[in-house]
């Protein structure tokens, strides 16, 4: 699963803790671990950073 | 039937999907184009897939030095969209004109121009902060402040109400957020504040969750701690109340005299 559907899935169910171990196998190690870790910094460096998206995204801070 | 072409401004929450309504979710899949102010990868992805033609505003943003120019600049351009596009929608992330600039602006240009103009709210950091910190605005008033203007019009304040100062990561700077570093202000900031509050009064840094699963960051430390809190371009500042409200003891016994 990618983690644009992952993060979809999660958005609209009640997952418990096991169900989300479970979604997160299919995730590369980085980004199980700041899901884990609740590092939302580091989630956000991840998945702006790895092309883990197709299309070009960019962190803008304002 | 009108061909007035339609400016819809809308937010997309905080938290990924999660807060997206209904009604935002179909503008941002029907309208003709959406240009988008949005500072997280995963809604600008979700936004380029489900849109009919989509395009982000991050390069204006951090066109010139001074934020002023680039929230102009931003306005002039979505309305220059809009002379060639039927149903143009902007997405903002957050709430669509809270501490956001560009859009009030272009939605009032828009407005003067003769164009249908339409806004949706979304939900804000502060509307979460109240969920999560369990705080009802209600109860004692709530003043909340951009950090920088709190500290350079030195506002008045009631330190018998909550008081929420966005943007502390920024404070004391004008231009766009570059290699900033918020100690300094942060420092002036803590001394204002110690005018009312004591140097042992809690502070709690907060950020929302982002994404679902997440949870959000709340951390506490005092006044005292504030010129070296460990502060992001996510965190807000919020600052419990430090003393009882008290009545107007003339109004209160006007207005029982009313009722007797």
């Amino acid at each position: 699963m990618d983690i644009l559907s992952l993060l979809v899935k999660l958005s609209s169910n009640i997952i418990e803790n096991d169900l989300l171990d479970e979604l997160l196998k299919s995730q590369p190690e980085e980004i199980r671990h700041a899901i884990i870790s609740n590092d939302m910094k580091k989630f956000k460096s991840c998945i702006s950073n790895n092309q883990i998206f197709a299309n070009e995204v960019k962190v803008t801070t304002y | 039937m009108s061909t007035i072409n339609k400016l819809v401004i809308v937010g997309s929450g905080i938290k990924f999907m999660s807060h997206l309504t209904i009604e935002v979710k179909a503008h941002i899949e029907q309208a003709d184009k959406v240009l988008y102010l949005i500072n997280e990868p995963a809604m600008q992805e979700w936004i380029v897939n489900n849109s009919k033609y989509s395009e982000p505003l991050d390069d204006l943003y951090v066109k010139n030095p001074l934020r002023e120019d680039n929230y102009k600049l931003i306005a002039e351009y979505i309305l220059e969209e809009l002379t060639t596009t039927k149903v143009l929608c902007i997405v903002i992330y957050g709430h669509p004109t809270v501490f956001v600039q560009p859009s009030l602006l272009a939605a009032k240009m828009a407005i003067d121009r003769g164009y249908k103009v339409t806004i949706l709210p979304g939900i804000s950091t502060e509307d979460c902060l109240f969920a999560d910190l369990i705080i009802d605005p209600g109860t004692c008033g709530c003043h909340s402040f951009e950090a920088t203007d709190f500290l350079l019009y030195r506002r008045e304040y009631d330190s018998s109400s909550h008081l929420i100062l966005w943007q502390p990561y920024v404070i004391g700077m004008l231009g766009i957020p570059v290699n900033h570093n918020p100690k300094k202000g942060l420092q002036f900031l803590s001394n204002y504040l110690q005018e009312k509050y004591e140097l042992n009064h809690e502070i709690t840094l907060y950020e929302a969750a982002q994404y679902p699963a997440f949870t959000p960051r709340i951390d506490t430390i005092t006044l005292r701690d504030l010129p070296d809190a460990n502060i992001s371009s996510l965190t807000t500042l919020y600052i419990k109340p430090n003393k009882q409200k008290t009545p107007d003891v003339g109004v209160l016994n006007a207005l029982r005299s009313e009722h007797n």
